[in-house]
């Protein structure tokens, strides 16, 4: 096992369910986003975590941040248990875990200039002067890259690309230690996307600091990603180093994924593709492997056990009973 | 080669309080009859404002049609009564596909009753030159052998139940399979699928990719397929058009233009899709506003060869090889020949 140090986040058995109410308020099942998830995160790498939509990445990252209340399970960060904060001591812990929201747009206030936006952060978890406070703010946007003349600009006056750096100048103002990036470059052109990734790695350095890359966009996690794992219908179902996961992709879900994503010069997926069938409803999961109703390779086996996260000697994990 | 669909010279602007914002600038496309061909570019390029000029369905009250044609099948459509259009053209030989299939449906009526609805107005047998006043029983039985047909061709599951079901009861992604169904109905000339695939996961973009290049290779279907992923439209097109800022930069068959794209613009593009042997390169600068753009060539701010004559007058567009046009002074090949 890896020193306990090193691992900045620790997710153990994590559960996260939502209730299914009817049209009376009675509940009539569990739509169950997280279910049992295993992970940690070492301080310095960025995990990848990739999926379609549905299968519960956002929900993870939202329930580390403490805006869900996880319904089982263990959360221990820098080795202290978060799990069950209440709202006033977590606001300590706001400083050093921080999120950024898909859409940056939607998380700046329409009213208020940027300076102020990035101002706020540092009136509320700092005793710093006003002077001392500008200096800040003034540091942090030169570190993304924007010139000071934003400070006076609305949200609604600067592009989707720039939006995306004020929201992430707002969070580092505050010198987090771990970053849950939600889909950070969706919505994004490719030639602005690639500038915004260089931030990312840039400000990782610069700042020391560690991400979770929440994103269904493959090519971009196998991009900037150390680790990745894949995650399907609330459960994980292979966990492992950026090039094991791309290159000796295991469980039949992932080879799948892989094989969905368009390579220029390469042979195409129209021709290829072999994956049939669409996810099954999250609120109606089938018994054993929630993978088994698209699975090429399904028996009746697989139907049986959910099967379990198991790693490998190379450190390579996946949930499958056939992996290869 | 026999085209059906050419657009030459295309000017459109939308008035805005700022002034006249110049979206389309002197924009050339041509589509050949059973060609797929991908109009690639960022956001805000101006490729839904040409797919929309070509279906005719531009706000009135803004958009200015200053300059150009729209040939399609022999007829211009700019000159075409605007009334014919709606009832012979659009929707008949001219289908669309949206980005957002969900938002095309009304969500208060079942799909069966909106195809109903599609049919009798839309159907190949429906008569041409105006709206039909009754639905013939006849006519009623053949179009719904024909739309089984067609919900069994695009793999649709239990394809009489979901005729039965409302919009939002099934999936993103059976129903855009409904949305190229029907836009297939009709049996068009030309589909344009705007961005049809954007909204939709990994594994169900690729299905849905397949599934629309084997149903136009087989109906012998030209498709305009916008898109702003370039690893999408080098799945299913035959030739690629790229815009920036307005105007059409580049446009080759498929091959040449990923082997040897030509255009400063396009290079730049294919350099900043994530790959690990490159890293990661953007292109430095920002798109520019529409209602005051730069003179001449439009990417000249950020384009590493602008020279005087760029920034001065708008380069025409001119064939550099066969089937392969191009909008530059000076195309990167042969920049690297005068420079070795």
């Amino acid at each position: 096992m890896r020193a306990p140090d090193t691992d900045l986040l620790v997710l153990q058995d994590l559960r996260k369910y939502f209730p299914i109410l009817n049209a009376w308020k009675r509940r009539t099942g569990w739509l169950k986003a997280l279910d049992d998830v295993s992970l940690t995160v070492r301080k310095g790498e960025i995990l990848g975590v990739v999926g379609e939509s549905g299968c519960g990445k956002s929900t993870l990252g939202k329930t580390v941040m403490g805006i869900h209340r996880p319904s089982a399970g263990r959360i221990v960060f820098e080795g202290n248990d978060i799990t069950d904060l209440k709202p006033h001591q977590s606001r300590e812990l706001r400083r050093d875990l921080q999120y950024t929201y898909q859409d940056p747009g939607a998380s700046l206030d329409p009213r208020w200039k940027i300076g102020k936006s990035l101002d706020e952060p540092l009136v509320i978890h700092t005793d710093l002067d006003r002077t001392a406070r500008q200096q800040r703010v003034r540091d942090i946007l030169a570190a993304v890259n924007l010139p000071e003349s934003h400070l006076d600009l609305y949200p609604h006056e600067i592009s989707g690309g720039q939006q995306r750096r004020v929201g992430l100048a707002r969070i580092l103002t505050l010198q987090p230690s771990l970053v849950v990036l939600d889909e950070p470059t969706s919505g994004l052109d490719v030639s602005v996307q690639a500038t915004i990734l260089n931030l990312f790695l840039d400000l990782q350095k610069q700042f020391d600091l560690t991400y979770v890359f929440i994103s269904h966009d493959l090519s971009v996690v196998r991009m900037i990603c150390d680790r990745v794992a894949v995650m399907y219908l609330g459960k994980v179902v292979e966990l492992g180093s950026t090039d094991q996961v791309f290159d000796t992709p295991r469980h039949p879900y992932t080879q799948s994924l892989l094989a969905a994503i368009p390579q220029i010069g390469k042979q195409r997926i129209t021709e290829t593709f072999w994956l049939e069938g669409e996810p099954p409803d999250p609120g109606n999961l089938p018994s054993g492997c929630r993978f088994r109703t698209r699975c090429p390779r399904a028996v009746e086996a697989c139907a049986a056990d959910i099967p379990p996260l198991v790693e490998h000697p190379s450190g390579h994990a996946d949930a499958c009973l056939f992996s290869e | 080669m026999d085209d059906l669909l050419k657009v030459t010279d295309l000017e459109v602007g939308f008035k805005t309080d700022g002034g006249l914002a110049r979206v389309l600038d002197h924009v050339n496309l041509r589509i050949g009859r059973g060609e797929i061909v991908g109009l690639v570019g960022e956001s805000g390029c101006g490729k839904t404002t040409l797919a929309r000029s070509i279906l005719g369905v531009l706000p009135a009250n803004s958009a200015v049609i200053s300059s150009g044609s729209i040939d399609f099948d022999g007829q211009n459509l700019l000159a075409e009564d605007p009334k014919d259009l709606a009832t012979d053209v659009r929707g008949r030989q001219i289908t669309f596909v949206p980005q957002d299939p969900f938002s095309s449906f009304n969500p208060v009526f079942t799909i069966g009753a909106q195809i109903d609805e599609l049919m009798k107005w839309k159907s190949p047998d429906a008569p041409y030159g105006g709206a039909p006043r009754w639905y013939p029983r006849s006519r009623r039985r053949a179009d719904r052998d024909r739309v089984m047909d067609l919900l069994k061709t695009v793999q649709l599951p239990d394809a009489e139940g979901i005729l039965k079901k409302f919009p939002h009861e099934v999936s993103g992604g059976q129903r855009q399979r409904l949305m190229i169904a029907m836009a297939l109905l009709p049996d068009p000339q030309l589909i344009i699928a705007d961005e049809p695939t954007t909204a939709l996961d990994a594994t169900i973009q690729a299905q849905i990719l397949k599934l629309l290049k084997r149903l136009a290779t087989e109906r012998n279907v030209s498709v305009l397929f916008t898109t702003h992923d370039l690893g999408t439209a080098y799945e299913i097109c035959d030739r690629i058009t790229v815009m920036y800022a307005g105007q059409e930069v580049e446009s080759a068959p498929s091959d040449e233009f990923f082997a040897a794209p030509r255009h400063p613009y396009t290079t730049r593009l294919l350099q900043s899709l994530p790959s690990r042997e490159r890293g990661i390169q953007g292109i430095p600068g920002q798109i520019p506003g529409l209602i005051d753009p730069p003179q001449g060539c439009r990417f000249h701010p950020r384009c590493d060869h602008a020279m005087d004559a760029c920034r001065a007058t708008r380069p025409d567009t001119t064939e550099a090889g066969p089937a392969h046009s191009l909008r530059c002074f000076f195309p990167v090949a042969m920049a690297q020949e005068t420079s070795a």
